[in-house]
């Protein structure tokens, strides 16, 4: 970690935050959820990776961070299941 | 010698602090608290994600209704927040870069920063809470809901899982806010420089993770209207 990777992965999260918003404006189609959705995950990643400092983690700790996101993707994804198959 | 313990001739920094008796080594100590902290953050995740999920079956079922509801938030206030959070994050690193460089007054003007975003956040956020007070959108504490969309039942259940899950968020701000008073103060004192430096790390996990809820609630709440 050092001060270039932090100030490009916050104009980076800006970047996404303007590219999120401006997909606001494609009125209500699949593409804008994707969009919003895709955005979101990318910030979310980008906040773990460098402010977290997972890119220079040790094994356990990219483990534990992985275990969180498998445990609410399980979450998410059978609860959506269940809801649109009903 | 220095009463804080020998000294370093050349750059007159106190020896780093001995582990802790149970452990082998000052890394294999720093090493266990960035993982208590990770552990602590993931039951963070288990209470935002199952409100998360609450949400996603409910916007699922009453998709219109949800995304009818959403078009009463201020997206303009909520872009503004989630920029202010990304930068407090940034001067919360540049904060933890500056302690890892053993630089004392930088350490504390980031800090500083990164509590004044936080604090203009909240602010907002406040500001946000009463506008949505004052149209009769908040269906907390016996507080009157006049709707004026269609389905204002259903929009009831979206502002109710609005202010659960933006309140959370926000206590969660408070909560980090406190921790950056402690630093702030630890920080002043400076003593044992590479024990702050340790202690600030842990600390920027939690402001961090602050910021990933609120991409995750900005999406969901604000993006995915109508």
């Amino acid at each position: 970690m050092n001060y270039r990777s932090a100030i490009l992965c916050w104009l980076a999260l800006l970047a996404l935050l303007a590219a999120t918003l401006a997909a606001a404006m494609l009125g209500n189609t699949a593409l804008r959820y994707t969009l919003h959705l895709s955005c979101a995950v990318a910030m979310a990643a980008l906040v773990m990776i460098v402010f977290m400092r997972l890119r220079s983690a040790g094994q356990m700790l990219r483990l534990v961070a992985v275990a969180g996101l498998l445990w609410i993707a399980l979450l998410i994804m059978l609860s959506m299941a269940d809801v649109l198959t009903r | 010698m220095s009463p804080g313990g020998p000294m370093n001739t050349e750059s007159n920094i106190p020896d780093p602090t001995p582990p802790a008796d149970h452990f082998d080594d000052i890394e294999q100590q720093q090493h266990a608290g960035l993982l208590g902290m990770w552990v602590f953050l993931l039951t963070e995740v288990l209470l935002f994600g199952g409100l998360l999920a609450a949400f996603v079956i409910c916007r699922l079922r009453y998709a219109d209704a949800f995304a009818g509801a959403a078009e009463h938030l201020d997206l303009v206030l909520a872009a503004v927040n989630t920029a202010l959070l990304f930068t407090s994050g940034l001067t919360m690193v540049l904060a933890e870069l500056a302690a890892g460089a053993r630089r004392r007054g930088p350490t504390i003007w980031w800090l500083l920063a990164t509590a004044a975003l936080g604090t203009a956040f909240l602010v907002l956020k406040g500001v946000e809470w009463y506008g949505e007070y004052k149209e009769q959108l908040m269906p907390v504490l016996g507080l009157p809901f006049v709707y004026p969309g269609e389905e204002p039942q259903l929009a009831e259940l979206f502002f109710n899982l609005y202010f659960v899950a933006t309140g959370l968020h926000a206590a969660h701000m408070l909560i980090g806010l406190g921790v950056l008073a402690v630093m702030l103060v630890l920080v002043r004192g400076w003593r044992r420089p590479d024990r702050l430096d340790r202690q600030l790390r842990i600390a920027g996990l939690y402001w961090a993770f602050i910021d990933v809820v609120w991409i995750f609630i900005f999406t969901c709440f604000y993006l995915l209207r109508a």
